[in-house]
């Protein structure tokens, strides 16, 4: 009887066809997207789900006994649960890691909109950053359960980003769509050509610090100061960037420095430094034409 | 994050209607709920047709009414798949019991060789076509369960049975498959 019921667990692994799966989905989508708008989940519904499943499974894990003086300690300090400053600066290995990284979960989860969700997704980023620094920096000898770490780290500020990306990917698809649309119904005899924008912006216009290069004014820059410019493009500083850019609701230049944060974040880790701002002042030399 | 977590989350947002969330369940689910129909109707085709109505459906059904009175959203996609397989025999006008195309499915790709493969398929297809010789009620609870790993009271839940109910059915199928098997 127990083979029979492992062969039967076996069917499992019969599965539909990756093709029709995924054109499938792909109807579904427009079947859905094309249907009347949902209504946006609201703040209301969802506080007492999250809270109640978090909670839950963070009670397990408080349950053992040296968090019960952990957690008594930070009851104490009256830093509560959860965004605690109590937690705020912790890394993998500390006891209220844990407390963080529900935090981070439960403000996402009662977060809507796809662009606040890419703040805060950014921002989680950056933390995954400065934990992966202060690993390095607590563990010099980077034994193998160092490099797991900062392994797992790297890997969470990659999926952060992603999901970032993929969110604003959606606004920057919609607003293009809208555009395309408003194009189509302002277009008449009298008035070729006026587009109403609504929130795409131009890749050429994009301007943050790497770019001083294609400045049109005529003013070049020094190869010293590109080096250093260069060096500053660490992920810290992009993430501070593509949330700056973010808040100016530029989503295009938001995704395209979010684009080189993987690149820099592999970079710092395999050079051994993961750094915040750059160390040296950019001197610039400036040749006026 | 732990799957009864991201089930309930789900569920608490295609109350709201919410879009992505729908996408998402669809990622989630599709693999069991076209297997639950692939077993019931055993033809790859057909399956893959009455699959892409139940996601359909289900959206529609969410659209358009309250699914505060589901427990699960897996109970939902499971009652609708159901229903669709019905609707499909009462237009068809012929018995249920079809004989499930044994050689016609698709084996999840885990980097086996092909050899390794043609081997799986075959192991799997002597159960497979036992279960094809099993009544409806059988064949749907074995699926259920081990198959697509329901617990027991999900099942009762699905088929608006007692838990107790399902157990005897359960124990009952597996002995006639056992006979079968011999």
């Amino acid at each position: 009887m127990k083979n029979l019921n492992s062969q039967l667990n076996n069917l499992k692994k019969i599965k539909p066809g990756i093709d029709y799966k995924s054109k499938n989905r792909e109807l579904l989508l427009t079947q859905i997207y094309n249907t009347a708008e949902a209504k946006p989940a609201d703040f209301s519904f969802g506080f007492t789900t999250y809270l109640q499943q978090y909670v839950s499974e963070f009670a397990d894990f408080i349950a053992q006994p040296a968090m019960v003086v952990g957690f008594v300690l930070v009851s104490l300090l009256g830093g509560g649960l959860f965004g605690a400053t109590a937690s705020k600066g912790t890394k993998p290995g500390d006891s209220l890691y844990v407390a963080k990284r529900i935090s981070e979960k439960t403000q996402l989860a009662l977060t809507f909109g796809e662009k606040e969700k890419a703040q805060l997704r950014i921002d989680f980023a950056g933390n995954r950053v400065e934990e992966i620094e202060q690993v390095l920096a607590d563990n010099k000898e980077n034994n193998a359960e160092t490099k797991k770490t900062v392994n797992d780290l790297v890997n969470n500020v990659k999926s952060e980003v992603g999901a970032a990306k993929n969110g604003l990917q959606k606004i920057n698809k919609n607003a293009k769509i809208e555009t395309k649309v408003t194009e189509k119904a302002t277009k008449t005899p009298n008035n070729l050509g006026e587009v109403k924008n609504v929130a795409v912006k131009n890749d050429e216009d994009e301007v943050f610090s790497a770019n001083l290069g294609k400045d049109k004014s005529g003013i070049s820059t020094s190869e010293k100061e590109e080096a250093v410019i260069k060096k500053e493009e660490d992920s810290k500083t992009l993430l501070t960037q593509a949330k700056e850019s973010l808040k100016s609701d530029d989503v295009a230049s938001t995704l395209s420095v979010l684009e080189k944060v993987d690149e820099a974040i592999d970079k710092a880790v395999d050079s051994g430094e993961v750094k915040g701002v750059s160390e040296e002042v950019a001197t610039t030399t400036v040749e006026k034409k | 994050m732990n799957s009864g977590i991201k089930e309930k989350i789900l569920f608490r947002k295609l109350e709201k209607k919410d879009k992505d969330a729908f996408v998402k369940a669809y990622d989630y689910y599709f693999d069991d709920i076209y297997r639950f129909v692939y077993f019931k109707v055993g033809k790859k085709e057909t399956a893959e047709d009455l699959t892409s109505s139940v996601f359909l459906k289900t959206w529609d059904f969410i659209l358009n009414n309250s699914i505060s009175d589901y427990k699960t959203l897996r109970a939902l996609f499971y009652k609708i798949a159901r229903n669709t397989i019905i609707d499909y025999y009462r237009k068809k006008s012929t018995q249920m019991e079809e004989s499930i195309d044994t050689y016609n499915f698709d084996i999840k790709d885990e980097g086996q060789d092909l050899e390794t493969k043609i081997d799986l398929k075959m192991d799997y297809t002597q159960v497979i076509e036992k279960i094809g010789e099993l009544k409806d009620e059988y064949r749907e609870i074995l699926i259920l369960r081990f198959v697509n790993e329901l617990s027991v009271s999900e099942i009762a839940d699905i088929l608006e049975k007692e838990t107790g109910n399902v157990r005897v059915t359960i124990h009952r199928a597996l002995n006639a498959l056992k006979d079968l098997m011999k």
